[in-house]
């Protein structure tokens, strides 16, 4: 298999050693599965003689961004190929005047807003990881991030992709046009497939002019209901502001912990930002911050100073590696990271969390785009102790529970992976079979990234080794 | 593999949440592409050596040691991950297995013979003076490598009327510790004893390695003198000359991110140079030049490939004067310059002395 894949990419793009096999067999999620090889091609070319040497051989193939994903979705559950695809790195062009892009997989999000802000465009989606994210990976698994609420997720802003199907075939799905009715949508399918229909070698993004201001306010509330309650209001009024965030207590904490970053300690936070002509958004800022003080805000900071902004979003960018600071011993263990649900029902989603935290002895940490209806649930864990895994494991049961019963979904937008799919299975049970259908067109010889969404293990927590020291668990 | 020194580095390698946001500027994964020299990487990989889940193998051993301990990873790191602890403990384990790098244990060997990691005769600056309120301290690279701009740094001091000293020194031993060695408890001792009979109350650095093992190195306590950079001491002398030369200036990473002087040296330069550009990269988001944590000895083309980064960044500002602090950063720079590159690289000691002599403008 090496002499081959080397023939295509060439020798120093081919690894089969300990070292990168050890390395690309995880991601940010608790899984670790090591490929057999690992290979970095250069061109859509090169991706479509690798899969079809792949295909040939029945040898599974699982496209990697950063490795940023929480769920697992890039760990080779199969071992296999992993194609890492941060060569592919090129913004091939920006047309403002038809408001997309072009670019290739491995751009990192940052980087691409760096590239269009002299256009006076931005690519709306804000994962917290996106300085060093890419572009590929947010696409595999549909990544929104703050401004969604505004701006919608990574599927709204897909126009176009390239895609090298399981039998190495390239081709072309949607238009570079902002509106298209050209039969099935067939790159929003792609969106969210995580790697296993094709993989995705260009994408054609829709861009959206850069707000002429911003502004962000701060507003701190004694009680975590409390700004639960005060989201689903401001959302309510028909207001949309293109970021509203919430922090509770432990998000507060670690980030003080952590950065020094100075916030009052109090049950919860919310965080918010209004873009646009400053003359159009006054009046919704002032409505929001009626609302805030209805629901028992205090303390509310309204700022339209660049480096305040920017400094702000720095620290809420931080909250989930920065939760792992959150206490001695403690780790944040990521699971159940991105439950959603009707914004109407985030009060109950966060009070539910917190009185599944209390039932089971554990220390659960949320905060996320709650205008979304999305809250990153962070699971802070002694790894070394078997019975708080146990406990935890049950946690994550409830939690999502609780979502379906709430009538939200298992990932907001980070995707399934390994560590969601048996809660995703039970979502979507009426559609698994219809997803296996899918999944049979698009790669019959099933070798892209297989054991992932309906077809991955029933328990999360055995499916792969996982990366702490709880040996005896295995 | 025994893995004792990674066993107390535990907690950090579990808290690292592998957000990879350590990713972001690392200059060895800038420079090799391969996820496994990235910052998250070197933790994953030590882990995987404590929890015997790998062996070590030769590129395990080189993506180990391919890490200028520069520190960027530790500034993006929101969950404070001491990265560079974990990578040093894993090369300690490394060397106690036998996997180190010949050219570092040739240093060892070196400093045991001569006094020096390069192994030459020693170099003595003699200044014996009696009542000096300073103690010199050059360091390996300054006096074996960089001797010329050491001479003019030490010419500089004279000429502002520093009263000055030297002793007979000896490596301080901080790379030692780096590349996985034991830094000698033996030659810590003789320099301490060096400042002891030379009866100065500061010690007086060029080299930002040597200035941050005195302050931070357990050998060096009871050292019983104020350490000073040799920054620190020029930002509160007068400087009688003033270019009107674009400058600008490279943050040494063992005197910015370690030792957290980024505005010291900026000090000393706006004195006497008012058009000071910052590269795009400066003060804690400063690129490596490379030369750190090993890499110069051990890879050397790798090392020159991220000076040559650094130093086109500088070049981006349009900057007449590239200026550090820095013998082992100015080596490298240096090494890095093409002929067709105009731009001059100093010691910012260096250049104020070319200065006064008037050989610069």
């Amino acid at each position: 298999m090496l002499e081959e894949l080397r023939a295509v990419v060439g020798d120093e793009n081919v690894s089969d050693d300990a070292a990168d096999r050890y390395v690309y067999g995880s991601d940010a999620s608790m899984h670790q599965s090591s490929p057999s090889v690992v290979v970095r091609p250069v061109s859509a070319g090169e991706v479509q003689k690798i899969l079809r040497f792949a295909n040939g051989r029945k040898i599974p193939v699982v496209p990697r961004g950063a490795g940023t994903g929480e769920s697992g979705s890039a760990v080779p559950i199969d071992g296999g190929i992993v194609l890492d695809l941060k060569r592919m790195d090129r913004i091939l062009e920006v047309r403002p005047e038809d408001m997309f892009c072009r670019v290739e997989p491995g751009v990192v999000n940052d980087e691409l807003n760096r590239q269009l802000k002299p256009y006076g465009f931005f690519f709306p989606p804000t994962p917290a990881s996106g300085k060093v994210c890419t572009i590929g990976g947010m696409i595999a698994n549909n990544a929104s991030g703050m401004r969604a609420m505004k701006y919608g997720a990574t599927r709204d802003a897909v126009l176009g992709l390239k895609v090298v199907l399981a039998n190495g075939d390239l081709v072309t799905m949607g238009s570079a046009t902002i509106i298209q009715a050209s039969g099935y949508q067939l790159e929003r399918l792609m969106v969210g497939s995580e790697g296993t229909l094709g993989v995705i070698v260009e994408a054609t993004l829709r861009v959206r002019p850069l707000p002429e201001e911003r502004t962000v306010g701060r507003a701190v509330f004694y009680e975590l209901t409390q700004a639960g309650d005060a989201i689903s209001k401001i959302v309510a009024t028909g207001i949309v502001p293109s970021a509203l965030e919430l922090m509770d207590e432990v998000a507060i904490k670690s980030v003080n912990k952590a950065l020094g970053a100075g916030l009052p300690e109090v049950e919860a936070l919310i965080l918010f930002e209004c873009d646009g002509v400053k003359a159009s958004f006054h009046h919704e800022i002032k409505k929001i911050k009626r609302i805030l003080e209805e629901c028992g805000a205090f303390d509310i900071v309204i700022s339209d100073d660049p480096q305040e902004m920017e400094k702000l979003w720095e620290v809420r960018s931080s909250v989930f590696p920065a939760t792992s600071m959150y206490k001695e011993n403690r780790i944040r263990a990521t699971l159940a990271e991105d439950v959603t649900a009707p914004v109407s029902r985030l009060r109950e989603l966060v009070e539910g969390i917190h009185q599944i935290a209390r039932d089971n002895d554990l220390l659960i940490g949320t905060y996320g785009h709650a205008g979304e209806g999305l809250i990153h649930t962070a699971f802070l864990v002694d790894p070394r102790l078997p019975d708080e895994w146990d406990r935890t494991r049950k946690a994550v049961d409830e939690v999502f529970a609780l979502v379906r019963h709430l009538g939200g979904t298992t990932s907001g937008e980070h995707g399934i992976g390994i560590s969601k799919a048996p809660y995703f299975k039970k979502e979507r049970q009426d559609l698994l079979e219809l997803m296996r259908g899918v999944k049979k067109v698009f790669d019959p010889n099933n070798i892209l990234n297989p054991h992932k969404l309906m077809d991955a293990p029933e328990d999360f927590f055995t499916a792969t080794k996982l990366r702490y020291p709880i040996k005896e668990r295995r | 593999m025994k893995t004792k020194a990674l066993e107390s580095w535990e907690r950090d390698m579990l808290r690292c949440i592998r957000c990879a946001y350590c990713f972001v500027d690392c200059p060895i994964l800038t420079e090799l592409g391969w996820e496994s020299a990235g910052a998250r990487s070197k933790v994953i990989l030590s882990y995987g050596l404590k929890e015997d889940e790998i062996e070590c193998n030769q590129l395990i051993k080189d993506r180990l040691f391919q890490c200028c301990l520069c520190a960027q990873c530790e500034i993006n790191c929101p969950a404070k991950v001491e990265v560079g602890g974990v990578v040093r403990a894993a090369r300690k384990d490394l060397v106690e297995a036998g996997h180190y790098f010949e050219a570092h244990r040739v240093m060892r060997e070196m400093v045991k013979k001569t006094g020096n990691v390069y192994g030459e005769e020693k170099k003595d600056f003699h200044y014996p003076k009696v009542g000096a309120e300073f103690a010199l301290f050059v360091g390996c690279v300054g006096k074996h490598r960089e001797e010329e701009s050491l001479k003019k740094t030490v010419a500089l001091l004279k000429k502002l009327g520093v009263s000055l000293t030297s002793i007979d020194e000896v490596c301080c031993g901080g790379v030692f510790g780096d590349v996985g060695f034991q830094a000698s408890p033996e030659d810590a001792e003789h320099i301490k004893e060096e400042v002891k009979k030379a009866k100065v109350k500061k010690l007086l650095t060029t080299c930002p390695m040597c200035y941050r093992t005195f302050k931070e190195d357990p050998r060096f306590e009871g050292l019983g003198v104020e350490v000073l950079h040799i920054t620190e001491l020029l930002e509160k002398l007068d400087l009688p000359v003033k270019t009107n030369r674009k400058i600008t200036y490279h943050d040494p990473c063992d005197l910015g991110r370690h030792s957290d002087l980024y505005d010291v040296p900026r000090n000393v330069i706006r004195k006497f140079a008012p058009d000071f550009q910052e590269m795009s990269k400066n003060r804690e988001n400063a690129h490596c030049c490379g030369a750190g944590g090993g890499v110069r000895g051990s890879f050397t083309r790798l090392s020159i490939d991220m000076a040559k980064k650094r130093l086109q960044e500088a070049i981006d500002t349009g900057a007449e004067v590239l200026l550090t602090e820095c013998a082992s950063c100015l080596h490298n720079l240096k090494n890095a310059r093409k002929r067709k590159q105009k731009i001059q690289i100093y010691n910012i000691s260096e250049y104020l002395s070319l200065l006064m002599d008037g050989e610069v403008g």
